[in-house]
């Protein structure tokens, strides 16, 4: 069986570099507006001119900070929520309609609302993403509680387990892989939500440091920035990984999927 | 010579269900039976006649509707520490995020251990059934028939007086099965272990049992328990090829398709009332 491995995943470099050669080739031959699209070099150098200044540190702190906190508080208020959601029928029934009827209201169309209620800042941004992230995490849970399977529970009757160490000995750890789906799916909805905040009302952070650079036409730093964000993105998703594997590594292996061909 | 104590006993057992359309469905009527320690029992019916119901009872997993089942004259209220199930599904009852060992450990849930009893309890178990090299892969590494395995562990490791088992090898290859029954056999009889089993296979229960029930349709009512006096140990081949194996086998399989064919009968005439008058009394 073929497996990655740290030595297969170096087949993507090439793939990469060629397409940044291909770009800074089609700039510099000038067969594209080398203002509206940069030469990567360019962006290469005005941002690593960007690193020299204080300013990126505390852009880049900024962000990150409002992306984890709104992540952390919205998964510490879905995870506990959807977990006895999903045990609880009394609970679910009487909280699934007040839930159901918030659910369509989009993120973004609250930040009016947020910034009336916390001002401008941190506080309205964390708020923002917070708000984003619980849903995913919370049906995902909610689901995967559900979706027990009846004869793990019923083992764990036969042998004696009461109610509290059912919910901590089966429900939790076998609706982990499930949780961990909707963490996964709002790590990503957090991060686009943070720059949205920042672009449309901030005065620091990334966001804000991006669309400043499109309005003041600096475009080599506006594409240094937005690499930078994936950069944070990309860093932040393998962080997930390392980190969601030392609970559902079992679950990963055992769905491998099948043998490449 | 005394006559070993009945170590469980059914005592008037009613069961029955409320279906969807609210009717209530009778599922055991009017059970009585006792099985003595130490002896293996074997459950046989038509499909679907409540025999899986009647061993969720017995563990407690499920109440009954009327009557008792007494497991060391002490009456089923909720899951006891005397009776252990081993369930038909054994790849949806082993905890995919334990390994083997893991899940052999949590058959020792409630009972106060230091780490050390608590191991060696544990690789004495692997040893019987043949796990010890698997004690750290997890289940879903294994074949079926070492799955299984697992889960017989998981309810050995408990020292239980009572071994409850739904089709316990219905779903392995006729190899396998051959194995396990004489590993269950030689350990059941090895730790005096009480064993309840339900099967399909009327071959397994006379090979395996000291005593087969068997179960008409549902409702299910006991119409027969016949003792199968083949002494112990037994053997795959010299057992089955017995006179004796063919003559019990026979006897069973009578009574089973006796039930079946009269299910079929009341089946046949329900359908023909219901289209000749769907208003009409039932």
């Amino acid at each position: 069986m073929k497996t990655d491995t740290k030595h297969d995943r170096l087949w993507g470099i090439p793939v990469v570099i060629i397409l940044i050669l291909v770009w800074e080739w089609t700039s510099r031959m000038g067969w594209v507006d080398s203002i509206l699209l940069p030469a990567p070099s360019n962006i290469f150098v005005k941002l690593s001119g960007l690193f020299r200044e204080a300013q990126i540190y505390a852009d880049l702190g900024v962000t990150s900070y409002r992306f984890l906190a709104g992540y952390l508080i919205g998964c510490a208020i879905a995870i506990p929520l959807g977990l006895v959601m999903g045990i609880s029928r009394k609970l679910y029934l009487s909280l699934d309609m007040l839930l159901e009827s918030l659910r369509p209201i989009p993120a973004s169309a609250l930040i009016p609302i947020a910034l009336l209620c916390f001002g401008l800042g941190d506080g309205m941004t964390v708020a923002i993403v917070a708000y984003a992230v619980v849903w995913p995490v919370l049906i995902n849970t909610i689901d995967g509680v559900r979706g027990v399977d009846s004869l793990l529970v019923d083992t764990g009757r036969v042998f004696g387990l009461n109610q509290r160490e059912l919910v901590r000995e089966i429900f939790i750890p076998a609706s982990l892989p499930s949780v961990a789906t909707g963490m996964r799916i709002s790590l990503a909805l957090s991060i686009t939500l943070v720059i949205v905040v920042e672009m449309l009302v901030g005065d620091q952070g990334l966001g804000h440091r991006i669309i400043d650079a499109e309005r003041t036409f600096r475009f080599p730093e506006m594409y240094g920035l937005t690499f930078l964000i994936g950069v944070l993105g990309y860093t932040a998703n393998r962080a997930f990984f390392a980190f969601s594997d030392t609970f559902i590594g079992w679950h990963r292996l055992a769905h491998e999927g099948t043998e490449w061909l | 010579m005394l006559e070993p104590l009945p170590i469980i006993e059914v005592s008037g057992l009613y069961k029955s269900f409320i279906s969807n359309d609210s009717s209530v469905l009778p599922v055991l009527n009017s059970l009585n039976f006792q099985i003595t320690s130490g002896s293996i029992f074997g459950l046989i019916g038509p499909s679907g006649c409540g025999k899986t119901t009647l061993l969720r009872i017995m563990c407690g997993l499920v109440e009954s509707t009327n009557g008792e089942v007494f497991v060391h004259g002490e009456k089923i209220r909720g899951p006891t520490s005397h009776a252990v199930m081993v369930f038909q599904d054994y790849t949806k009852s082993l905890f995919p995020w334990k390994t083997v060992e893991g899940n052999i450990r949590f058959g020792l849930h409630g009972i106060a251990l230091t780490e050390e009893e608590a191991s060696e309890k544990i690789n004495g178990v692997l040893r019987l059934v043949g796990l010890s090299d698997f004690a750290r892969e997890y289940p879903w590494r294994l074949s079926g028939g070492m799955q299984q395995r697992v889960a017989l562990a998981r309810a050995l490791v408990r020292k239980p007086s009572v071994l409850l088992m739904d089709e316990p090898f219905g779903s392995l290859d006729a190899q396998t099965r051959y194995n396990l029954e004489d590993d269950v056999l030689t350990l059941a009889k090895q730790l005096n272990i009480t064993i309840v089993f339900v099967t399909h296979d009327i071959d397994e229960a006379v090979y395996m049992s000291d005593h087969v029930a068997v179960l008409s349709r549902r409702p299910a009512e006991l119409i027969d328990i016949k003792a199968i006096d083949f002494a112990w140990p037994r053997d795959q081949v010299l057992t089955r090829s017995h006179l004796r194996f063919g003559e019990l086998r026979g006897e069973l399989m009578k009574l089973i398709l006796e039930e079946e064919a009269h299910r079929e009968d009341v089946g046949a005439r329900q359908t023909d009332r219901g289209v000749r008058s769907p208003t009409g009394p039932q």
